[in-house]
């Protein structure tokens, strides 16, 4: 097998005093003006763009055997190979290859190691009953990643291009998604910073990947609804931070607290934010709350808006505008707006909160059955015998007609 | 916050598996292309595997060499992962010392910690380090040279062949050294020497940590984040920037050190040596920070030291305003920032809003105060004062 930076040691000393070292310097000349627009003096230099036509595919000679669906862990196991494409700051883009899936190879002093330039995306491929292979709305996966990817001076991509070759390659390990409703193929696009050097500086060189793993239904034998702990003794985002992307940064710090709201018996963080306690996200996901208003009765569906703390959630997109599309005619107010921990305690003393819960790429969504804030249980409206909500049930329902492709729908991308 | 696995192997360095490397490299020069790079590293290196079932593994030293690292590894997504700086110097007495590896080896198992990686024994780190410099000292920074340095980073990474944000299942602790270039020793002739760093005040729209998060931890999560406004400053024409904190726009840290500020507080006159507190959580607790605090507390706050007027060490929160008010009223007398990469470096001025605020003292100049503290640190760290701050390594013959 390949390994992915096959200089040794030795061709880089050979190289380095030369070609690579000058390349460095103005590679890091190079990406300030890339990622800050400070001078547009380059454009007499065209860097490569993610080319589909340049794809290479080198194909395994081990295929894996396939795991029972009753047996898929989520990002447990993975398909045959991998898509890789590198990228440096003199080249821009190199040619995208399809690969064995395979360990990478990298130089202890890879920036990705010690500064964290890293970013990634979640979404799913599916197959319909026709046996067609689905993406769900791929557009904002990849209008995501460039988001993220320029926050955190890694480069950024034709989005299309990339929907294409997540295609290709999907296409090529199909036999490894699942047959089944509720059952997907996870991609995980990933982009990290690849440049040798403890310098902190942006990265002259990076490389994209997505590999696969074949996953099942996120609950099962059916919802389970969750308990949450509201969390204020530690922050997951905060203003002029980075939590609206989706970079490394936000995830390794948020692993201990949900350790010990573990440890207390509650299954996610529910993250406060300020002395007002707004309400922000719950665990990985965005947070969505059903109440009626204590005056009119208007009842009103809530989620966070995006003030650059939230993570723009397809998930969470899609059921905004399922919502306005299809509950505001019922009657409901849809809204992004804040609100605090203790308005949300308040609504369910009085009987007010209808239901809450998460919504993310796993689960779609996941219902909350309580949250513990402040020494006291608030209940978040389920019935003893319910593992969830109305609209929870009815988001799943909708989101996945669509994803599967049982309703034609924009939101559908058939391969 | 307690270490998360028990019952399996700590963190030991009393035994090594050694690998001696067949193929050693060239020495790079001072000043050269490929010290400049940062990244041409010494012929070995440490790695010790950690797994959640069996706990540390015997650490290796080996050839220095690329690691493989499987497509799920938990750092490559969730930056599970943390470090260390640190070096090893070359003393005139032709010894070998690490400067307060203890320090070092106890932030390392706080950050890996945090970023849900194992703990382990603190004390076990200065050994590792030790172990690589016994080995790779003697040629890679030779007796002849004495007052050179190398860079050491012990690092901490999740590992693991499953994907999903968890606490990692494997980790790698690896200690790699690269000689760094000394930009003390690299001026040209007839280059104009400058008095300072240039600091550019951080806007309200980027903020590098806050309470309740990670400021403290030496997390790559702080970094990579943090370029973008560093890469805007650099643009300008800025060496660092100046991270503010809050409504009353506190000052924290400049770049990835500690900042200090010596002035005559604005009430009582009484000079003073300011820099802002780590009880907030959002600074790291710098190894030099602490040293400069400890040596001023120690040297500078009764007597004369030269032409130094004794001054009084205070840890406190401090805003911009009263820094620019300072400036205004010429109370400043200095001002510096402190870490181990960089060392101590004046500070000659800070841009905040359009306003450009000198932080030198009155004839223009830095005070001297950081060049004392400086030759203090660097007599202990080559060996020129015996201090038990130095960690002598022993190396092979």
């Amino acid at each position: 097998m390949k390994t992915f930076q096959q200089l040794t040691r030795r061709k880089a000393l050979a190289g380095l005093a030369t070609s690579r070292l000058t390349s460095h310097s103005f590679a890091v000349h190079r990406s300030w003006q890339r990622n800050f627009g400070v001078t547009a003096a380059v454009a007499s230099q065209q860097l490569a763009d993610l080319d589909v036509s340049k794809l290479s595919v080198t194909k395994t000679t081990t295929p894996k055997e396939l795991t029972p669906n009753k047996d898929l862990v989520f990002g447990k196991t993975f398909t045959d190979h991998m898509l890789t494409v590198e990228w440096t700051a003199t080249d821009g883009w190199h040619s995208p290859q399809i690969i064995p899936y395979q360990n990478l190879s990298l130089d202890p002093s890879t920036c990705v190691f010690h500064y964290a330039f890293e970013c990634f995306e979640g979404m799913k491929a599916y197959k319909d009953k026709n046996g067609g292979i689905r993406l769900f709305r791929p557009n904002k996966n990849m209008e995501r990643l460039n988001k993220s990817s320029a926050r955190i001076a890694l480069p950024t991509f034709d989005g299309e291009a990339l929907t294409r070759l997540i295609g290709e390659f999907v296409k090529l390990d199909e036999r490894f998604i699942p047959d089944a409703r509720g059952y997907s193929l996870y991609l995980r696009p990933t982009m990290i910073g690849t440049q040798k050097t403890l310098g902190v500086g942006p990265p002259g060189s990076a490389m994209l990947f997505v590999i696969a793993s074949p996953v099942g239904p996120y609950y099962p034998t059916g919802f389970k609804a969750i308990s949450l702990e509201a969390t204020d003794y530690a922050v997951r985002a905060w203003p002029g931070g980075v939590g609206d992307k989706k970079l490394g940064a936000n995830y390794a710090p948020c692993i201990l607290p949900q350790l010990q709201a573990a440890s207390r018996g509650f299954q996610q963080n529910l993250w406060l934010f300020g002395e007002e306690e707004y309400v922000t996200e719950v665990g990985t996901m965005n947070l969505f709350l059903a109440i009626k208003n204590k005056e009119t009765g208007q009842k009103e569906l809530i989620t966070a808006p995006l003030d650059g703390t939230i993570l723009e959630g397809v998930t969470r997109d899609s059921v905004l505008a399922l919502a306005r599309e299809r509950l505001a005619p019922q009657g409901w107010e849809i809204s992004e707006r804040k609100i605090r921990m203790a308005d949300v305690a308040q609504a369910a003393q009085e009987g007010r909160l209808i239901e809450v819960f998460g919504a993310g790429t796993a689960a779609i969504v996941s219902p909350v059955r309580n949250i513990s804030y402040r020494g006291q249980m608030v209940d978040c409206g389920l019935k003893q015998d319910e593992e969830a909500g109305e609209i929870a049930l009815q988001m799943k329902s909708w989101i996945e007609a669509i994803q599967y492709g049982d309703e034609q729908h924009a939101w559908s991308i058939k391969i | 916050m307690g270490s998360i696995a028990t019952n399996v192997a700590e963190l030991d360095a009393s035994k090594f598996n050694i690998t001696r490397s067949t193929n050693l490299r060239d020495v790079p020069l001072p000043g050269s292309p490929e010290e400049l790079s940062h990244s041409y590293c010494t012929d070995h290196m440490v790695t010790v595997r950690w797994t959640v079932n069996n706990g540390w593994e015997t650490p290796e030293v080996k050839p220095y060499q690329n690691l493989s690292v499987p497509p799920t590894a938990s750092c490559l997504h969730y930056a599970t992962e943390c470090f260390e700086g640190m070096k090893v110097y070359r003393g005139y007495d032709g010894k070998l010392r690490l400067f307060r590896p203890d320090l070092n080896g106890q932030r390392l198992n706080t950050s890996s910690q945090r970023s849900s990686l194992p703990g382990f024994k603190a004390d076990e780190v200065k050994k590792l380090v030790a172990k690589l410099m016994e080995i790779d000292g003697p040629r890679w920074l030779p007796r002849d040279r004495p007052g050179s340095f190398l860079y050491i980073r012990p690092t901490v990474i999740g590992n693991g062949p499953h994907l999903g944000v968890q606490v990692p299942k494997e980790a790698l602790l690896f200690i790699i050294a690269v000689p760094w270039p000394d930009f003390t020793k690299m001026k040209k002739e007839g280059e104009t020497v400058s008095k300072g760093l240039k600091l550019f005040a951080s806007s309200p729209d980027s903020i590098r940590a806050w309470p309740g998060g990670f400021g403290w931890a030496k997390l790559g999560a702080n970094y990579g984040p943090s370029l973008q406004s560093h890469g805007k400053a650099q643009a300008m024409g800025f060496d660092q920037i100046l991270w503010l904190f809050g409504e009353d726009r506190q000052v924290t840290e400049a770049g990835a050190s500690n900042f200090f500020i010596i002035w005559h507080n604005a009430d009582t006159g009484r000079l003073e040596l300011v820099t802002a507190p780590l009880e907030s959580q959002l600074i790291l607790p710098g190894v030099t920070r602490r040293s400069v605090l400890e040596l001023a507390r120690e040297r500078l706050s009764e007597n004369f030291v030269g032409k130094l007027a004794p001054l009084q060490v205070v840890e406190r929160t401090l805003t911009i305003s009263e820094i620019e008010k300072a400036a205004q009223e010429g109370r400043i007398v200095e001002s510096f920032v402190s870490g181990t990469a960089y060392f101590i470096t004046p500070v000659a001025m800070i841009r905040n809003n359009d306003q450009d605020i000198s932080t030198l003292g009155k004839d223009g100049e830095p005070a001297g105060y950081a060049a004392q503290i400086k030759s203090w640190l660097e007599a202990i760290m080559y060996g020129k004062e015996e201090h038990d701050w130095a960690y002598p390594v022993e190396e092979e013959q």
